[in-house]
Parts: structure tokens; sequence; C-alpha cells
């Protein structure tokens, strides 16, 4: 848990630093399904903080929580590009890629990456609802035991989740 | 700039928080599985895809004189039944030796473990990409006792084993989604006492074709890239 608060602690400079120019701040959740085996329904929150950089791109970064077989904290960068210029529906690209920390023990987090599409949907001057559908792509790995009367087993286990995920948001 | 600087130091921050999860002590056993060059092997998909799939695997324990102990560790598909795209295929034939050792007959009357009564015994695991170790910490008492892993692939036909074998032949192994070459079984005595802290598992044969027995033929003369899949197993003692 320290270190989950060393990173939170790097990360608000940065969200300081970005509030003083073009930004977009975003918040979504959403589920999915996994189409790996084995397969767990994962439940996927985060918010994210982008510098417009052109008309159509903005970059930035993001962290949030991810449930699958053990919580997980996903750190990443994220990219965003509009498809069309802004109007009331804006459909849009968005890529994030970074690593997932494990939050409980005898786990060790990995990369994840997550491509979607979606589109954002405007609602009043400075707010729009986001509705993406994308893949999920994380791998960590976790410590399975097995004990019995005759011997203590233990072996790491390496997992792959790719999740069909859809999430929903609002964006400022 | 900056957030590109504060992006990586972050990716290198949370890097640095794995751990080596597999801890051993004095006297544990670690089983080292060393994969081979086919260890990923082809499977093909509809629309002319292909994915790389690793092997089935059953590590488990006998006596020296080959009554089953216990079981170790099982890939989750073979543990759980979990096959994708099989059609209904329990797939018997993925590890026959190990399924039949255990002595457990399902409802069916096959001996692989079902969706709704999954492997209770031993670790069931995502099917490692590569190498892979196990810990092992038996009780005081088990002094002297076999190690046996048991490897396969599905659809890994060769000459001797192929996809048109018909049911009832010596070679069918389940037909076109079937296992091919059958699984091959290595085995390492280990003796706790022996002063000796390396055993090297080593080739005893291959197990039925099709899994309608638990016999293992010694002779494996027949096989090609199922030879390939594992490079070498190692049961280290460790001081």
């Amino acid at each position: 848990m320290k270190s989950v608060f060393l990173i939170l602690l790097q990360l608000m400079p940065a969200i300081a630093g970005l509030a003083s120019e073009s930004w977009r701040v975003e918040a979504m959740a959403g589920s999915g399904f996994d189409l790996s085996r084995p397969s767990a329904t994962p439940l996927v929150v985060h918010a994210a903080c982008r510098r417009e950089v052109c008309d159509r791109l903005s970059l930035g970064a993001g962290a949030g929580l991810a449930t699958c077989e053990k919580p997980l904290l996903p750190v990443f960068a994220s990219l965003c590009f509009d498809l069309a210029t802004r109007h009331r529906l804006v459909p849009f690209v968005m890529c994030n890629a970074g690593y997932a920390a494990a939050l409980s023990g005898k786990a060790n987090g990995g990369f994840c990456f997550s491509p979607s599409v979606g589109t954002s949907f405007k609602v009043c001057k400075k707010s729009s609802v986001l509705l993406t559908v994308g893949c999920d792509h994380l791998r960590y790995e976790r410590l399975r035991s097995y004990a019995s009367e005759l011997v203590r087993a233990e072996f790491v286990e390496q997992l792959r989740h790719n999740v069909v995920t859809f999430k929903v948001g609002v964006e400022f | 700039m900056s957030l590109s600087i504060l992006i990586m130091t972050l990716l290198g921050s949370l890097q640095s928080c794995s751990d080596d999860l597999l801890d051993y002590e004095q006297g544990d056993l670690k089983i080292r599985i060393e994969q081979g060059d086919n260890w990923l092997h082809r499977f093909d998909l509809p629309l002319g895809l292909s994915k790389r799939n690793a092997p089935q695997i059953a590590v488990w324990l006998e006596d020296t004189v080959g009554h089953y102990i216990t079981t170790v560790y099982v890939t989750h598909k073979a543990a759980t039944q979990d096959w994708q795209a099989a059609h209904g295929n329990r797939r018997p034939e993925s590890l026959p030796h190990w399924s039949h050792s255990r002595g457990i007959v399902y409802p069916d009357g096959l001996c692989m473990p079902t969706r709704s009564q999954p492997l209770a015994d031993g670790i069931s695991g995502a099917t490692p990409r590569g190498s892979f170790d196990l810990r092992l910490v038996p009780v005081d008492a088990l002094k002297c006792f076999i190690v046996k892993v048991e490897v396969n692939h599905l659809t890994d036909f060769n000459d001797s084993f192929p996809k048109s074998a018909t049911p009832g032949a010596d070679n069918y192994s389940g037909g076109r989604e079937g296992s091919g070459q059958p699984a091959v079984v290595y085995a390492a005595r280990v003796d706790m006492a022996s002063g000796q802290t390396r055993f090297e598992a080593a080739l005893v044969g291959h197990s039925s074709p099709d899994g309608s027995s638990g016999d293992l033929t010694s002779d494996v003369s027949k096989l090609t890239s199922a030879l390939k899949i594992v490079e070498r197993i190692m049961v280290e003692i460790k001081r």
C-alpha cells in the first residue's frame, strides 16, 4: 500500500500542472466479458487527465481500479483522437497503456493496454457523456497454493486477460 | 515533456514493486519444467486464423511402487473442463495416465474432472506460456517418491497419429480436434535421504492415444514434435 500512496503523491503535481492549461478530465466505469481462460468478469473504474495538444488530439495520464481475481491499480498514459471536430456528438478512438500494480499480497502487477472506440455526447457547455467499447489486455501474476496432509505446493500463475469492455463515463 | 518523464518514472517505480512470489526454504523441492522447441503449438481457428497454444500438463506424486499419492498441479483447462470450442468433447486423451492414476471415475465413465466437479486436490492454474517452477514441501514421512509429469498438445498430428485415424484404430486420438500424438510422461525418483540434491526426470513413455486407458507405452519411436514440448524436467532439493 505504501507504493500506492507514493504513486498518488507523484500524480498530484502533474494534475495540478495540467489544470492551468487546456485540459480534459474524464471518469469512466465499465465491465465486460473475458475471452481468455481462466476467465474473470472485471469491474474497471478509472479517471484520466488529458491535455489538448492540437484540435483533435489529447494526451495525458490516469489511474483507476480494476478487479479481476485480485484488485489491481492501473496507472497509464492516455491518448485520445477525436474523429470529428467539436460537435454535440464526437466519435473518438482512445488508447491507454501502462502498468497495473497489484494491491493485495502474493501477486505482482503487469502490463495493461486498452484500445477503444467511443463517442462523446455533449450534455451541457462543459461536460459530455462518454460511451466506449474496447478490449482490455491485462497481465499479472499471483501465487496459487495447495496444501494436503502429505504435501504443500505453490505455483506462480501468470494471467493474461483479454476482456471486451463496455464503459460509460463523463468528461469535463 | 514533463508529463512523459512523470509517466516513465511512475512505470519504473511500479515495475520495481514486483516480488519473487516463490520463496524457498531449506529442504523444499523445486520442480523446474523447462520449455522445449514445441512448447507453443499452432492451433488453427476458423477464417484462416491461428493461435499458439501452450501444452496441458499434470504433475503428481506416486510411491516407489507406482501407487498414486497426490496431484500437485494440473493446467486449468484440464482441471475444470474449460476447453474452448471443444463442442462437448471432454478430451480424455489429453492427460490419460494422470487421470486414470487418480482412480476417480465421473458419472460419464471418464476419469477427467468435470465442470461441475473440478479438480479439488492440487493446484490448477492458467497454462504457463513458458518454463515454470513449482515449489513442493512434502511432509517428513515422505522420504522417497516419484514425481511424474504428463504433457500433451491438442491437434499435434504427425504421420503415425494422423487426423484421419478412425475410432477404434490404435492411433486414433480423438479425431479432428483430438490430441494427435499422445501425451508423454516423464518421471523422477526422488530420495530425500540419499544426499543427492538434483534429480532429472526421464521420459518413461507415452499414454494411450485415445485416453481409453491409463497404460504407458515405452516405445516412443512414432513420436516427433511431442518429444520437443519439454526440454528438461529437474527436481532440486533446496539446501
